[in-house]
């Protein structure tokens, strides 16, 4: 690093720049505050500073808080995934319960539950009142929806 | 406050990567928020802010997303003359931290020694360098600077009074 001459140390531009640069709170001395005033030089350089601090930050307002709303737009998806999945699974039980009541596969709630496990094949009356065909009426029936009933003891 | 200002900081240290600035500025503030009652002190509180943005910016590459026109309308809404822009960016990433932080937000030498991370000594050193490369991109890219200072400029107004308080001291001088 060389030493600055003799010439540039009274150079009042260089020095004034210096001030400049240090950004020190401290006035300059009068001399170059008085060259300065007059230098177009100097005062160029006072408005590359000057348009700095001329700058508003605030201007910029608040960060669109773009990852957090994806984030919670994940979170909301899932959410909606999960609820819409439920609901689905509640709808296809209650569908195919329907179904299969509408089928004769269930028996209704009021009935026995006998009956409803049974689905009407082991009721001990329909047994007892039975034609002389409805051994093998029952066979049929009970062949067709549901494994065929063992006899209870 | 906190947010908008940490934002502004945000874009004019990315010089106007919208994209960047709002990740980043995103990322540190819900971190801000949960040691505020740490940082009470407002200016320790924004440094320390600054501090977070800048180490999330380093560990960032230029978003390509935005042109030139874009980034220019972005920082021309803060208030930064266009001449100002190329000369910004012709600094580095710390660069123009410390001149944003000591010369836009007015922040003081210990607290631009917090958002950079050094000690006071290399802090002067960054900043005397960065203000100076700050200034002869300026003069390169700034033909058409106005040869006379701002009016109502900070600087120019302590110029000014000095420069009428010396002269006021020589034109008494010569009575008394």
């Amino acid at each position: 690093m060389t030493r600055p001459s003799a010439a540039d140390r009274d150079d009042p531009h260089r020095r004034f720049a210096a001030w400049l640069l240090a950004g020190t709170d401290d006035d300059p001395p009068r001399d170059l505050a008085v060259h300065a005033s007059v230098c177009r030089e100097c005062q160029r350089e006072i408005a590359a500073f000057d348009m700095l601090t001329a700058i508003d930050t605030v201007r910029a307002g608040m960060p669109p808080p773009r990852e957090l709303a994806a984030r919670r737009r994940r979170g909301a998806t899932e959410r909606v995934a999960v609820a819409v999945s439920g609901a689905a699974a509640v709808v296809a039980i209650g569908v195919g319960g329907w179904r299969l009541a509408e089928a004769g596969g269930l028996g209704t709630a009021s009935e026995p539950p006998t009956q409803a496990v049974l689905g009407h094949t082991g009721h001990p009356e329909t047994t007892a009142a039975a034609s002389p065909s409805a051994g093998t009426g029952a066979t049929t029936e009970g062949s067709a929806d549901s494994p065929s009933p063992s006899p209870s003891p | 406050m906190h947010g908008a200002r940490l934002h502004g900081f945000a874009l004019l240290v990315t010089v106007g990567d919208r994209s960047r600035a709002a990740a980043a500025a995103s990322a540190v503030l819900p971190g801000g928020t949960a040691r505020a009652a740490q940082l009470r002190h407002p200016e320790r509180a924004a440094a320390w802010l600054r501090a977070r943005l800048l180490q999330a910016l380093r560990h960032t590459s230029e978003s390509r997303r935005h042109s030139w026109a874009e980034r220019r309308t972005v920082l021309l809404e803060l208030g930064m003359p266009e001449a100002m822009m190329a000369a910004l960016e012709g600094l580095t990433l710390e660069d123009r931290a410390a001149v944003v932080a000591a010369s836009v937000e007015r922040f003081s030498i210990i607290d631009v020694a917090t958002i950079l991370g050094r000690d006071l000594l290399a802090t002067r050193r960054i900043l005397q360098a960065a203000r100076r490369r700050y200034l002869a991109a300026s003069t390169f890219w700034m033909g058409d600077l106005p040869a006379k200072a701002l009016p109502g400029g900070e600087i120019a107004a302590r110029i000014e009074q000095a420069a009428a308080r010396a002269m006021g001291a020589r034109t008494a001088e010569p009575g008394a």
